[in-house]
């Protein structure tokens, strides 16, 4: 086990250095200027050249790489070309944000997605199965921009129940979660429902009915602890997709996370800021696919990574 | 799954099913605590009296050392925190502030100013004389990210006369000197702070102002305290919060539902519906942003003037502002606004397709042209709809624009490509000086050495005439022949028509009623000093 890990651990490196190589030549490839975004129109050509030297935007772009991986090399992500401050303390400062957003947004996901799951694979093919698969099919094509404009308008604007944006308390949160939960969710209830499907044939069951069972309790006690571990991993996936919908659920509900951030400092190409929460996105992305991973070989005994 | 187990076997499984339970357990409190943290323990404070004020901002604050800024909602906030030796009034006239008198040498390169003795900034430090020359230096300090250092690099240098009093010296005579000093990116910073906080200085603005920042969440909001110790008046509101709401609709719901008190940047649609909410005031101001669309001189068909004019009778400027801005906005007469110094009323340009037919026909193209119209979506009010007018107008005439539309950094770098590059023909864009006199318009938009990349000049427009006229207006300290010569320049560039001259836009703030004192300027600055409740 513990040679699988180290095996996972090395293998992060050469992925992330990857990423932030690309990412790297990327934004520098979008046309504009870092230097002229943030002097504005006002400033003269003089004053450009000049931020463009405090960047160092006026080194070959090789140089720049150099510097780049040699401040990374000593946890060092630079400075924000447009507020001057560490990009670590910038992307520290909305991680939390984003943290909980996906945290709520996974929860409910996870019991929603689970019970529809549940009930449809108990009872397939019944009005309730159909009617959820319905939706959750719905759920899993609707892009979360679209969704989460659908939600402002009508629970903000209409309603006027909830903010349709900022963050700060939890009424914020409300329609961000359910907007970044819903993809997660549609998928989860899917998954969860082949699988309890699947299992529910299983002799096992048959086994469990013949000693004479509460249905309930052959659902509960036999099924689900089995047919939820597929269901993990379908969980573990989604946190990914969850890093990048949470990039557009963000800027439409003006929540003030990483993904707003990226957005913002794409716009006015603020290059370090961009790197560095693309490297923490992949590093997050990374890390939890590896716990994932391990957790299998904990909740699943046929699993063995040696 | 096996059915019998035995023994050890047992054991072993048994082991695994407590640790799986243990680990579900886990995983389902870690996501139920997180869940309750990133819930509560924000709560929003609701003050008992009201002395608190929250503003809704367009966009997010990115900096606050004054020396660095350039945005309009940093500098709203900066002239909270700090001061400038000399600021505008409520009538736009420049009125004393750190500074209590000023004079000028005859030759106009010395610039010799009293101070006021009786302030402190919030760090302790003394401001005097020593001060306003570190304050200059730093300005002109190569090393240090003055983004408006256009608005001070006619400064040499400064020279402590005595305690409270201070000379600047120019490198070359300039009259608006003094407007320049009313720019906040001029603010007086505390020397110590510069010292203590280095490029941490954003983060740690220490001042002279009415107010200090006594919190501050990135994205989130800006929390101003009263600064008692403050020179001045004493402010009424002892709180102000900057919230940065992108959003236009965002930020006219969270006003409607009381979430904040003022609110910047209201879109025009917006504006009369609000009116007749008896619980909100809404108040329009003239402001110095102009909206044109340049037009490329070296184009092939731009050159001749007679088509530039044509484009200008073309299109109907009035009825862009009545219809597509609502009335928030005024048709351009002039290079300069009415708000600025010195403005002289030499258009407008009517509205008149016979007149731009015959222009263009008199200029051999009486079948028209095509030609690209680019632009940048939402930056300006209603910007895309008044790309779609003027499109319209201008097919009426026999022009056929094809829009295209750029983010605004694609856009800038576009069109700040050099003559050799550029692949500019009709391009719209906007331009709001920070200061009240002419020169900041006309100098960076007019003069021939000002084409890019040098400066903001996007048309190649030559005139040597105005050249030699701006250059005037902007060196002689005699304010006759400053008027005479912008005058004049004012007339010519109207007639050589480098721009289709298109409106000046209003803005609309509404507020909470009850609320009274909130001074806007038309450099898009928003006072709150002298802001109180009265209900």
């Amino acid at each position: 086990m513990s040679t699988y890990i180290t095996k996972r651990l090395l293998m992060i490196i050469p992925v992330l250095f990857t990423v932030v190589f690309l990412v790297f030549f990327m934004v520098r490839l979008i046309p504009g200027d870092t230097a002229e975004v943030i002097a504005g129109e006002q400033a003269s050509a003089q004053e450009i050249e000049n931020i463009r030297k405090q960047l160092k935007l006026d080194q070959p772009i090789h140089v720049q790489f150099g510097h780049y991986m040699s401040g990374l090399a000593r946890g060092d992500l630079g400075r924000s070309a447009r507020s001057k401050r560490p990009v670590m303390e910038e992307l520290m400062a909305r991680l939390p944000n984003t943290v909980y957003l996906m945290l709520a947004a996974i929860f409910i996901a996870v019991v929603v997605g689970v019970a529809t799951g549940t009930i449809s694979g108990v009872k397939p093919y019944s009005i309730f199965d159909t009617l959820s698969m319905f939706v959750a099919l719905f759920g899993i094509s609707m892009p979360v921009f679209w969704l989460g404009l659908m939600l402002i308008i009508y629970f903000s604007v209409n309603l006027g129940w909830l903010p349709s944006g900022g963050s700060g308390t939890w009424r914020h949160m409300i329609l961000p979660a359910v907007a970044l939960a819903t993809v997660p969710m549609a998928t989860i209830s899917r998954m969860t429902r082949s699988s309890v499907l699947d299992v529910m044939r299983q002799d096992y069951i048959r086994t469990a009915r013949a000693k004479g069972l509460t249905e309930m309790s052959v659902v509960w006690r036999h099924a689900l602890k089995n047919a939820l571990i597929p269901v993990l991993t379908v969980i573990g996936l989604q946190m990914g997709t969850l890093l990048g919908g949470a990039v557009l659920t963000e800027k439409v509900f003006s929540w003030n996370g990483l993904g707003r951030l990226m957005v913002d400092s794409i716009v006015a190409r603020d290059y370090p800021v961009v790197q560095g929460a693309v490297l923490l996105i992949a590093t997050s992305f990374v890390f939890i696919n590896l716990i994932v991973d391990i957790l299998y070989g904990y909740l699943d005994s046929r699993i063995r990574y040696d | 799954m096996s059915h019998g187990v035995h023994g050890n076997e047992k054991i072993k499984v048994e082991g695994e099913k407590t640790l799986k339970k243990t680990i579900s357990l886990v995983i389902c409190l870690l996501l139920v605590v997180a869940l309750l943290v990133g819930c509560g323990g924000k709560e929003e404070v609701t003050p008992e009296v009201k002395d608190t004020l929250i503003v809704a901002q367009g966009t997010d604050v990115e900096y606050l050392d004054p020396h660095g800024i350039a945005s309009t909602p940093a500098a709203i906030v900066v002239e909270h925190i700090f001061d400038t030796l000399v600021t505008l009034d409520e009538n736009f006239e420049v009125v004393p502030r750190l500074a209590t008198s000023w004079e000028v040498s005859d030759d106009g390169l010395e610039w010799t100013f009293e101070l006021r003795d009786d302030v402190t900034f919030t760090d302790g430090t003394k401001f005097n004389a020593e001060v306003v020359k570190f304050n200059i230096e730093r300005l002109l300090d190569p090393d240090v990210q003055v983004l408006l250092r256009s608005y001070i690099i006619m400064a040499d240098s400064a020279e402590v006369v005595s305690e409270y009093v201070v000379k600047i010296k120019l490198k070359y005579p300039h009259a608006p000197f003094l407007h320049r000093l009313t720019a906040s990116s001029n603010a007086m910073v505390s020397p110590a702070a510069v010292e203590q906080y280095g490029e941490d200085m954003s983060a740690n603005p220490v001042g002279t102002g009415p107010y200090t920042v006594a919190d501050w969440v990135k994205g989130e909001q800006l929390v101003l305290e009263r600064n008692d110790e403050y020179w001045g008046e004493a402010p009424a509101m002892k709180t102000i919060i900057f919230k940065p709401v992108t959003e236009d609709n965002a930020r006219v719901t969270m006003l409607e539902a009381g979430d904040v008190d003022v609110i910047v940047r209201v879109p025009p649609l917006e504006a009369t519906r609000l009116s007749e909410n008896e619980d909100l005031v809404v108040q329009q101001a003239a402001s110095t942003r102009a909206i044109y669309l340049g037009l490329n001189v070296t184009d092939e068909r731009l050159k001749d003037v007679r088509v530039r004019q044509a484009l200008n009778y073309a299109i109907d400027k009035q009825e862009i502002v009545d219809v597509i801005l609502s009335g928030a906005g005024r048709p351009l007469d002039s290079p300069l606004l009415e708000e600025m110094f010195p403005y002289k009323k030499v258009g407008p340009y009517e509205f008149d397709p016979e007149k731009a037919k015959e222009l263009l026909a008199d200029a051999g193209y009486a079948d028209g042209f095509s030609m690209t119209f680019y632009y940048t979506e939402g930056r300006y009010l209603m910007d895309k709809r008044v790309a779609e007018a003027i499109q319209s107008y201008l097919a009426d005439v026999g022009v056929d624009v094809e829009l295209k539309t750029m983010e605004w950094a694609s856009y800038l770098a576009f069109i700040r490509q050099p003559i050799e590059e550029t692949e500019t023909q009709m391009f719209m864009l906007g331009w709001g000086p920070w200061i009240l006199d002419g020169d900041q318009m006309l100098y960076p938009m007019f003069l021939s050495e000002q084409a890019p990349p040098a400066g903001s000049n996007y048309g190649f427009y030559v005139n040597e005439e105005v050249d030699s006229l701006l250059q005037e207006g902007t060196s002689t300290t005699v304010e006759s022949e400053r008027v005479a010569a912008y005058g004049r320049a004012q007339e010519l560039i109207w007639q050589d028509a480098p721009w289709v001259f298109l409106h000046s836009e209003e803005q609309i703030v509404a507020m909470k009623k009850g609320l009274e004192g909130v001074v806007v300027l038309p450099i898009e600055q928003l006072r709150l000093a002298g802001a109180r409740w009265t209900e």
